[in-house]
Protein backbone atom coordinates (compact mmCIF):
# COMPACT_ATOMS: atom_id res chain seq x y z
CA UNK A 1 0.00 0.00 0.00
CA UNK A 2 1.03 3.67 -0.81
CA UNK A 3 1.58 5.90 1.79
CA UNK A 4 2.16 9.55 1.14
CA UNK A 5 1.33 13.10 3.42
CA UNK A 6 -0.23 16.46 2.16
CA UNK A 7 -0.87 20.15 3.47
CA UNK A 8 -4.31 19.92 3.02
CA UNK A 9 -6.72 16.74 1.39
CA UNK A 10 -9.93 17.89 0.12
CA UNK A 11 -13.02 15.33 -0.69
CA UNK A 12 -14.83 16.52 -3.76
CA UNK A 13 -13.87 18.43 -6.99
CA UNK A 14 -16.89 20.58 -6.86
CA UNK A 15 -16.76 24.44 -6.82
CA UNK A 16 -16.46 24.46 -2.98
CA UNK A 17 -13.34 22.24 -2.71
CA UNK A 18 -11.60 23.21 -6.33
CA UNK A 19 -12.03 27.35 -5.03
CA UNK A 20 -10.48 25.99 -1.60
CA UNK A 21 -7.51 24.40 -3.00
CA UNK A 22 -7.05 27.18 -5.83
CA UNK A 23 -7.23 30.03 -2.87
CA UNK A 24 -4.62 27.77 -0.53
CA UNK A 25 -2.18 27.73 -2.90
CA UNK A 26 -2.26 31.51 -3.03
CA UNK A 27 -1.85 32.15 0.16
CA UNK A 28 0.76 29.65 0.25
CA UNK A 29 -0.07 26.31 1.32
CA UNK A 30 2.30 24.04 -0.25
CA UNK A 31 1.01 20.90 -1.01
CA UNK A 32 -2.81 21.06 -1.60
CA UNK A 33 -4.52 17.39 -3.06
CA UNK A 34 -8.14 17.13 -4.49
CA UNK A 35 -9.83 13.91 -4.75
CA UNK A 36 -12.63 13.36 -7.23
CA UNK A 37 -14.17 10.19 -7.71
CA UNK A 38 -15.50 10.89 -10.89
CA UNK A 39 -13.75 10.84 -14.23
CA UNK A 40 -13.19 14.38 -14.35
CA UNK A 41 -13.62 17.02 -11.59
CA UNK A 42 -15.55 20.36 -11.70
CA UNK A 43 -18.77 18.82 -10.18
CA UNK A 44 -22.66 19.38 -10.76
CA UNK A 45 -21.61 22.09 -13.25
CA UNK A 46 -19.72 19.74 -15.40
CA UNK A 47 -23.15 18.50 -16.49
CA UNK A 48 -25.62 21.42 -16.41
CA UNK A 49 -25.33 23.05 -19.81
CA UNK A 50 -26.98 26.17 -19.30
CA UNK A 51 -26.04 29.90 -18.30
CA UNK A 52 -26.00 30.92 -14.73
CA UNK A 53 -22.94 30.24 -13.06
CA UNK A 54 -19.93 32.43 -12.39
CA UNK A 55 -21.77 35.81 -11.26
CA UNK A 56 -21.11 36.36 -7.96
CA UNK A 57 -17.58 34.79 -8.38
CA UNK A 58 -15.87 35.07 -11.53
CA UNK A 59 -18.48 38.07 -11.86
CA UNK A 60 -19.18 36.39 -15.58
CA UNK A 61 -22.12 34.94 -17.01
CA UNK A 62 -21.07 31.09 -17.79
CA UNK A 63 -22.44 27.38 -18.41
CA UNK A 64 -21.98 24.68 -15.90
CA UNK A 65 -19.20 23.24 -18.07
CA UNK A 66 -17.18 26.52 -18.87
CA UNK A 67 -17.46 27.57 -15.33
CA UNK A 68 -16.05 23.82 -14.26
CA UNK A 69 -13.32 23.53 -17.00
CA UNK A 70 -12.65 27.14 -15.35
CA UNK A 71 -12.30 25.55 -12.35
CA UNK A 72 -9.96 22.60 -13.08
CA UNK A 73 -8.12 24.85 -15.53
CA UNK A 74 -6.93 27.26 -12.62
CA UNK A 75 -5.98 24.26 -10.13
CA UNK A 76 -3.70 22.73 -13.05
CA UNK A 77 -2.00 26.09 -13.36
CA UNK A 78 -1.61 26.69 -9.76
CA UNK A 79 -0.13 23.22 -9.20
CA UNK A 80 -3.22 21.90 -6.97
CA UNK A 81 -2.97 17.89 -7.56
CA UNK A 82 -6.03 16.74 -8.92
CA UNK A 83 -6.79 12.66 -8.55
CA UNK A 84 -9.50 11.29 -10.51
CA UNK A 85 -11.43 8.69 -10.22
CA UNK A 86 -10.22 8.48 -6.94
CA UNK A 87 -12.41 8.07 -3.77
CA UNK A 88 -11.54 8.17 -0.42
CA UNK A 89 -13.25 5.20 1.16
CA UNK A 90 -12.73 5.41 4.72
CA UNK A 91 -10.34 7.25 7.73
CA UNK A 92 -7.84 6.04 8.86
CA UNK A 93 -6.44 8.21 11.43
CA UNK A 94 -7.98 11.66 12.50
CA UNK A 95 -7.33 13.74 9.63
CA UNK A 96 -5.61 10.90 7.19
CA UNK A 97 -8.28 9.15 4.68
CA UNK A 98 -7.65 5.88 2.09
CA UNK A 99 -7.81 6.37 -1.19
CA UNK A 100 -9.36 3.75 -3.90
CA UNK A 101 -8.22 3.98 -7.63
CA UNK A 102 -6.93 2.05 -10.43
CA UNK A 103 -3.48 2.23 -9.07
CA UNK A 104 -4.21 0.44 -6.12
CA UNK A 105 -5.13 1.63 -2.01
CA UNK A 106 -3.30 4.66 -0.59
CA UNK A 107 -3.18 6.25 2.61
CA UNK A 108 -3.08 9.80 2.89
CA UNK A 109 -2.02 11.61 6.13
CA UNK A 110 -3.04 15.38 6.13
CA UNK A 111 -2.74 18.14 8.20
CA UNK A 112 -6.29 19.11 7.16
CA UNK A 113 -9.06 17.53 5.61
CA UNK A 114 -11.78 19.52 4.04
CA UNK A 115 -14.86 17.40 3.15
CA UNK A 116 -16.88 19.16 0.28
CA UNK A 117 -18.42 16.17 -1.11
CA UNK A 118 -21.61 18.27 -2.39
CA UNK A 119 -25.36 17.13 -1.80
CA UNK A 120 -27.74 14.52 -4.09
CA UNK A 121 -31.26 14.64 -4.81
CA UNK A 122 -33.56 12.49 -2.79
CA UNK A 123 -34.97 9.76 -5.43
CA UNK A 124 -38.35 8.39 -5.91
CA UNK A 125 -37.74 5.32 -3.44
CA UNK A 126 -36.72 7.72 -0.63
CA UNK A 127 -39.77 9.93 -1.23
CA UNK A 128 -41.83 6.90 -0.73
CA UNK A 129 -43.86 7.48 -3.74
CA UNK A 130 -45.76 4.16 -4.50
CA UNK A 131 -46.31 2.22 -7.71
CA UNK A 132 -44.43 0.25 -10.24
CA UNK A 133 -40.81 0.28 -10.88
CA UNK A 134 -40.64 1.15 -14.60
CA UNK A 135 -37.97 2.48 -17.03
CA UNK A 136 -37.98 6.23 -17.86
CA UNK A 137 -37.66 7.74 -13.39
CA UNK A 138 -34.48 9.92 -12.81
CA UNK A 139 -33.18 12.61 -11.02
CA UNK A 140 -32.14 15.78 -12.18
CA UNK A 141 -28.74 14.60 -11.55
CA UNK A 142 -29.03 11.38 -13.33
CA UNK A 143 -31.25 12.80 -16.70
CA UNK A 144 -27.81 15.40 -16.81
CA UNK A 145 -25.43 12.74 -17.06
CA UNK A 146 -27.69 10.83 -19.52
CA UNK A 147 -28.08 13.83 -21.27
CA UNK A 148 -25.37 15.39 -21.57
CA UNK A 149 -22.26 13.52 -20.96
CA UNK A 150 -23.63 10.06 -22.52
CA UNK A 151 -26.19 11.26 -25.26
CA UNK A 152 -28.78 8.90 -24.37
CA UNK A 153 -32.67 8.43 -25.30
CA UNK A 154 -34.86 9.68 -23.21
CA UNK A 155 -38.50 9.64 -24.04
CA UNK A 156 -41.25 11.77 -25.57
CA UNK A 157 -42.94 13.55 -22.45
CA UNK A 158 -41.88 14.35 -19.28
CA UNK A 159 -43.48 15.40 -15.55
CA UNK A 160 -40.92 17.29 -13.21
CA UNK A 161 -41.63 16.50 -9.70
CA UNK A 162 -40.62 19.59 -7.61
CA UNK A 163 -40.38 23.03 -8.16
CA UNK A 164 -37.54 24.79 -7.38
CA UNK A 165 -34.42 26.11 -9.02
CA UNK A 166 -32.88 22.70 -10.38
CA UNK A 167 -36.55 21.60 -11.44
CA UNK A 168 -36.10 24.58 -13.99
CA UNK A 169 -32.76 23.05 -14.77
CA UNK A 170 -34.24 19.51 -15.62
CA UNK A 171 -37.14 21.59 -17.92
CA UNK A 172 -34.41 22.94 -20.36
CA UNK A 173 -32.33 19.70 -20.07
CA UNK A 174 -35.39 17.88 -21.10
CA UNK A 175 -36.11 20.62 -23.88
CA UNK A 176 -32.52 19.81 -25.36
CA UNK A 177 -33.32 16.46 -25.18
CA UNK A 178 -36.18 16.68 -27.18
CA UNK A 179 -38.66 15.49 -24.61
CA UNK A 180 -42.01 17.82 -24.14
CA UNK A 181 -42.40 19.18 -20.66
CA UNK A 182 -45.69 19.06 -20.17
CA UNK A 183 -46.71 19.87 -16.34
CA UNK A 184 -44.40 20.81 -13.43
CA UNK A 185 -45.81 19.09 -9.69
CA UNK A 186 -45.00 20.60 -6.87
CA UNK A 187 -46.46 19.98 -3.23
CA UNK A 188 -46.30 23.47 -2.04
CA UNK A 189 -48.56 26.46 -2.72
CA UNK A 190 -46.26 27.91 -5.35
CA UNK A 191 -42.60 26.92 -7.05
CA UNK A 192 -40.04 28.19 -5.11
CA UNK A 193 -37.75 29.80 -7.98
CA UNK A 194 -37.42 33.07 -9.70
CA UNK A 195 -40.25 34.96 -11.17
CA UNK A 196 -37.65 35.57 -14.85
CA UNK A 197 -36.94 31.49 -14.41
CA UNK A 198 -41.09 30.58 -14.32
CA UNK A 199 -42.12 32.52 -16.84
CA UNK A 200 -38.92 32.32 -19.32
CA UNK A 201 -39.52 28.81 -19.47
CA UNK A 202 -43.26 28.49 -19.25
CA UNK A 203 -43.18 30.35 -22.54
CA UNK A 204 -40.53 28.56 -24.24
CA UNK A 205 -41.11 24.91 -23.16
CA UNK A 206 -45.21 25.77 -22.52
CA UNK A 207 -45.98 23.42 -19.61
CA UNK A 208 -48.22 23.78 -16.30
CA UNK A 209 -46.96 24.16 -12.90
CA UNK A 210 -49.27 22.41 -10.69
CA UNK A 211 -48.97 23.51 -6.91
CA UNK A 212 -50.63 21.83 -3.98
CA UNK A 213 -50.24 18.55 -5.70
CA UNK A 214 -48.89 15.01 -4.43
CA UNK A 215 -48.08 11.80 -5.95
CA UNK A 216 -49.68 9.09 -5.25
CA UNK A 217 -48.47 6.73 -7.78
CA UNK A 218 -46.54 5.72 -10.87
CA UNK A 219 -48.30 4.05 -13.61
CA UNK A 220 -46.79 1.82 -16.20
CA UNK A 221 -44.72 -2.10 -16.17
CA UNK A 222 -41.49 -1.94 -18.44
CA UNK A 223 -42.17 2.31 -19.20
CA UNK A 224 -43.75 4.47 -17.11
CA UNK A 225 -46.97 5.30 -18.87
CA UNK A 226 -48.58 8.20 -15.97
CA UNK A 227 -48.34 9.44 -12.99
CA UNK A 228 -51.59 9.92 -10.37
CA UNK A 229 -51.19 13.25 -8.48
CA UNK A 230 -53.89 14.57 -5.52
CA UNK A 231 -54.96 17.58 -5.28
CA UNK A 232 -55.53 19.96 -2.37
CA UNK A 233 -59.19 19.42 -3.07
CA UNK A 234 -58.59 15.52 -2.41
CA UNK A 235 -59.58 15.02 -6.14
CA UNK A 236 -56.62 12.73 -8.14
CA UNK A 237 -55.45 13.84 -11.80
CA UNK A 238 -53.86 11.41 -14.04
CA UNK A 239 -51.10 13.11 -16.16
CA UNK A 240 -49.99 10.61 -19.13
CA UNK A 241 -46.27 10.61 -19.87
CA UNK A 242 -43.46 8.37 -20.08
CA UNK A 243 -40.75 10.26 -18.28
CA UNK A 244 -40.65 11.23 -14.49
CA UNK A 245 -37.69 13.50 -13.01
CA UNK A 246 -37.17 13.88 -9.36
CA UNK A 247 -35.66 17.33 -8.55
CA UNK A 248 -34.40 18.92 -5.52
CA UNK A 249 -35.07 17.99 -2.27
CA UNK A 250 -31.40 17.96 -1.85
CA UNK A 251 -29.59 15.52 0.79
CA UNK A 252 -26.15 16.16 1.71
CA UNK A 253 -23.65 13.56 1.17
CA UNK A 254 -22.41 12.75 4.23
CA UNK A 255 -20.85 8.98 4.24
CA UNK A 256 -17.42 10.31 5.45
CA UNK A 257 -18.86 12.64 8.00
CA UNK A 258 -21.02 9.76 9.78
CA UNK A 259 -17.79 7.23 9.13
CA UNK A 260 -15.92 9.51 11.08
CA UNK A 261 -18.67 10.07 13.85
CA UNK A 262 -18.69 13.89 13.35
CA UNK A 263 -21.72 16.12 14.47
CA UNK A 264 -24.38 16.15 12.76
CA UNK A 265 -27.05 19.31 12.70
CA UNK A 266 -30.94 17.75 12.85
CA UNK A 267 -32.57 19.54 10.54
CA UNK A 268 -30.22 18.51 7.62
CA UNK A 269 -27.66 15.91 8.63
CA UNK A 270 -24.73 17.96 7.63
CA UNK A 271 -21.94 17.82 9.88
CA UNK A 272 -22.10 21.29 12.26
CA UNK A 273 -19.66 23.21 11.72
CA UNK A 274 -18.97 26.48 13.53
CA UNK A 275 -17.85 29.75 11.89
CA UNK A 276 -14.61 29.03 10.76
CA UNK A 277 -15.81 25.85 9.24
CA UNK A 278 -13.90 23.23 11.48
CA UNK A 279 -16.55 20.43 12.23
CA UNK A 280 -16.73 18.47 15.46
CA UNK A 281 -13.19 16.91 14.72
CA UNK A 282 -9.96 19.03 14.72
CA UNK A 283 -8.15 19.94 11.62
CA UNK A 284 -11.68 17.94 9.78
CA UNK A 285 -13.96 20.79 8.00
CA UNK A 286 -16.64 20.79 6.07
CA UNK A 287 -18.04 23.38 2.97
CA UNK A 288 -20.03 24.04 0.39
CA UNK A 289 -23.73 22.12 -0.60
CA UNK A 290 -22.73 19.03 2.29
CA UNK A 291 -23.43 22.12 4.98
CA UNK A 292 -26.71 22.61 4.29
CA UNK A 293 -27.71 22.22 1.48
CA UNK A 294 -28.82 23.45 -1.86
CA UNK A 295 -26.84 26.79 -2.85
CA UNK A 296 -26.12 28.19 -5.94
CA UNK A 297 -22.45 26.94 -7.08
CA UNK A 298 -20.96 30.63 -6.88
CA UNK A 299 -21.42 30.82 -3.41
CA UNK A 300 -20.50 27.54 -2.57
CA UNK A 301 -16.49 28.41 -4.40
CA UNK A 302 -16.81 31.71 -2.17
CA UNK A 303 -17.25 29.61 1.06
CA UNK A 304 -14.25 27.36 -0.22
CA UNK A 305 -12.35 30.44 -0.72
CA UNK A 306 -12.97 32.22 2.65
CA UNK A 307 -12.50 28.30 4.33
CA UNK A 308 -8.66 28.23 2.58
CA UNK A 309 -7.97 31.31 4.17
CA UNK A 310 -8.69 30.09 7.42
CA UNK A 311 -6.77 26.72 7.21
CA UNK A 312 -3.86 28.56 6.38
CA UNK A 313 -4.20 30.11 9.71
CA UNK A 314 -4.38 27.38 11.49
CA UNK A 315 -1.86 25.08 9.63
CA UNK B 1 -35.56 -31.37 -10.90
CA UNK B 2 -38.36 -34.14 -11.60
CA UNK B 3 -39.86 -31.79 -13.54
CA UNK B 4 -36.69 -31.56 -16.13
CA UNK B 5 -36.50 -34.68 -15.71
CA UNK B 6 -40.28 -35.53 -17.48
CA UNK B 7 -39.36 -32.53 -19.61
CA UNK B 8 -36.04 -34.76 -21.10
CA UNK B 9 -38.34 -37.36 -21.39
CA UNK B 10 -40.91 -35.55 -23.41
CA UNK B 11 -38.29 -34.46 -25.82
CA UNK B 12 -36.87 -37.40 -26.30
CA UNK B 13 -40.60 -38.95 -27.03
CA UNK B 14 -40.95 -36.30 -29.61
CA UNK B 15 -37.75 -37.30 -31.31
CA UNK B 16 -35.04 -34.76 -30.18
CA UNK B 17 -31.92 -36.37 -29.92
CA UNK B 18 -30.68 -35.25 -26.36
CA UNK B 19 -26.93 -36.40 -26.65
CA UNK B 20 -24.79 -37.09 -23.73
CA UNK B 21 -24.97 -34.56 -20.58
CA UNK B 22 -22.46 -32.63 -20.04
CA UNK B 23 -21.30 -30.87 -16.92
CA UNK B 24 -22.67 -27.29 -15.95
CA UNK B 25 -20.56 -24.60 -15.70
CA UNK B 26 -19.91 -23.89 -11.97
CA UNK B 27 -21.75 -20.62 -10.81
CA UNK B 28 -19.61 -18.54 -8.75
CA UNK B 29 -21.39 -16.43 -6.20
CA UNK B 30 -19.75 -12.72 -6.13
CA UNK B 31 -18.92 -10.96 -2.61
CA UNK B 32 -21.60 -8.76 -2.29
CA UNK B 33 -21.36 -8.26 1.70
CA UNK B 34 -19.24 -6.86 4.05
CA UNK B 35 -18.18 -9.59 6.01
CA UNK B 36 -15.51 -10.81 3.56
CA UNK B 37 -13.43 -8.35 1.87
CA UNK B 38 -15.12 -6.94 -1.48
CA UNK B 39 -12.93 -6.26 -4.44
CA UNK B 40 -12.56 -2.35 -3.88
CA UNK B 41 -10.58 -2.77 -0.31
CA UNK B 42 -7.68 -5.52 -1.81
CA UNK B 43 -4.61 -3.78 -3.54
CA UNK B 44 -3.43 -7.04 -4.78
CA UNK B 45 -6.21 -7.47 -6.65
CA UNK B 46 -6.34 -3.88 -8.18
CA UNK B 47 -2.86 -4.25 -8.62
CA UNK B 48 -3.12 -7.38 -10.66
CA UNK B 49 -6.25 -5.99 -12.69
CA UNK B 50 -6.86 -2.13 -12.30
CA UNK B 51 -10.39 -2.41 -12.90
CA UNK B 52 -11.20 -3.09 -9.41
CA UNK B 53 -9.72 -0.22 -7.87
CA UNK B 54 -12.30 2.01 -10.49
CA UNK B 55 -15.77 2.08 -8.39
CA UNK B 56 -18.57 2.83 -10.74
CA UNK B 57 -21.16 2.57 -7.98
CA UNK B 58 -20.08 5.19 -5.07
CA UNK B 59 -22.33 4.07 -2.35
CA UNK B 60 -22.44 0.18 -2.63
CA UNK B 61 -18.60 0.27 -4.25
CA UNK B 62 -19.56 -1.34 -6.98
CA UNK B 63 -16.06 -1.73 -9.46
CA UNK B 64 -15.93 -1.34 -12.97
CA UNK B 65 -13.97 -4.91 -12.57
CA UNK B 66 -16.97 -6.65 -10.81
CA UNK B 67 -19.59 -5.14 -13.41
CA UNK B 68 -17.24 -6.98 -15.94
CA UNK B 69 -17.49 -10.13 -14.45
CA UNK B 70 -21.25 -10.29 -13.92
CA UNK B 71 -21.64 -9.39 -17.49
CA UNK B 72 -19.45 -12.27 -18.52
CA UNK B 73 -20.80 -14.47 -16.27
CA UNK B 74 -23.41 -17.64 -16.77
CA UNK B 75 -25.81 -16.09 -16.71
CA UNK B 76 -25.48 -12.64 -17.95
CA UNK B 77 -27.99 -9.67 -17.23
CA UNK B 78 -29.65 -7.79 -19.36
CA UNK B 79 -30.85 -4.84 -18.11
CA UNK B 80 -29.87 -2.76 -15.11
CA UNK B 81 -31.74 -3.94 -13.29
CA UNK B 82 -30.32 -7.27 -13.64
CA UNK B 83 -27.23 -6.12 -13.39
CA UNK B 84 -27.94 -4.66 -9.96
CA UNK B 85 -29.65 -7.98 -8.50
CA UNK B 86 -25.92 -9.70 -9.74
CA UNK B 87 -23.93 -6.75 -8.22
CA UNK B 88 -25.89 -4.37 -6.28
CA UNK B 89 -24.64 -1.42 -8.55
CA UNK B 90 -27.18 1.37 -8.22
CA UNK B 91 -28.74 0.31 -5.21
CA UNK B 92 -27.31 2.29 -2.46
CA UNK B 93 -28.59 5.36 -1.14
CA UNK B 94 -28.57 7.59 -4.04
CA UNK B 95 -30.46 5.63 -6.37
CA UNK B 96 -28.70 6.30 -9.32
CA UNK B 97 -28.23 9.93 -8.82
CA UNK B 98 -24.41 9.52 -9.46
CA UNK B 99 -24.52 6.46 -11.68
CA UNK B 100 -27.92 5.54 -13.49
CA UNK B 101 -26.87 7.69 -16.09
CA UNK B 102 -23.31 5.09 -16.41
CA UNK B 103 -24.83 2.36 -15.56
CA UNK B 104 -27.39 2.75 -18.55
CA UNK B 105 -24.24 3.25 -20.76
CA UNK B 106 -22.89 -0.03 -19.97
CA UNK B 107 -25.81 -1.76 -20.27
CA UNK B 108 -26.39 -0.19 -23.41
CA UNK B 109 -22.80 -0.95 -25.10
CA UNK B 110 -22.88 -4.30 -22.95
CA UNK B 111 -19.26 -3.57 -21.84
CA UNK B 112 -17.46 -1.82 -19.19
CA UNK B 113 -14.74 0.26 -21.36
CA UNK B 114 -15.49 4.19 -20.77
CA UNK B 115 -16.96 6.18 -23.93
Amino acid sequence: MKRSSVDVLIVGGGPAGLAAAIELRKVGARHVRVVEREASAGGVPRHSFHLGYGLRDRHQLLSGPAYARSYVGQCIELGVHVSTSTSAVEWCGDTALALISAHGLEEVQARAVVLATGARERGRNARGVPGTRPAGIYTTGALQQAVYLYQQQIGARAVIIGAEHVSFSAVMTLGHAGVKTVAMVTREPAHQSYFALRWGTAIRYGYQLVTNAVVVEIAGSSRVEAVLVRMAAGDERRIECDTLVFTGDWVPDHELARRAGLALTHETKSPAVGTDGMTSRAGVYAIGNLVLPIKPADQCALEGRALARVIRMQI
Amino acid sequence: MAIAEHVRDLLAQVGLVLGCSSELPAVHLPNLGEARRRPYQLDDLIGADALYGEIVCHCERVTRGEIRDALAGPIPPRSTGALARRTRAGLGRCQGFYCQAELTAIMQSGGVDRQ
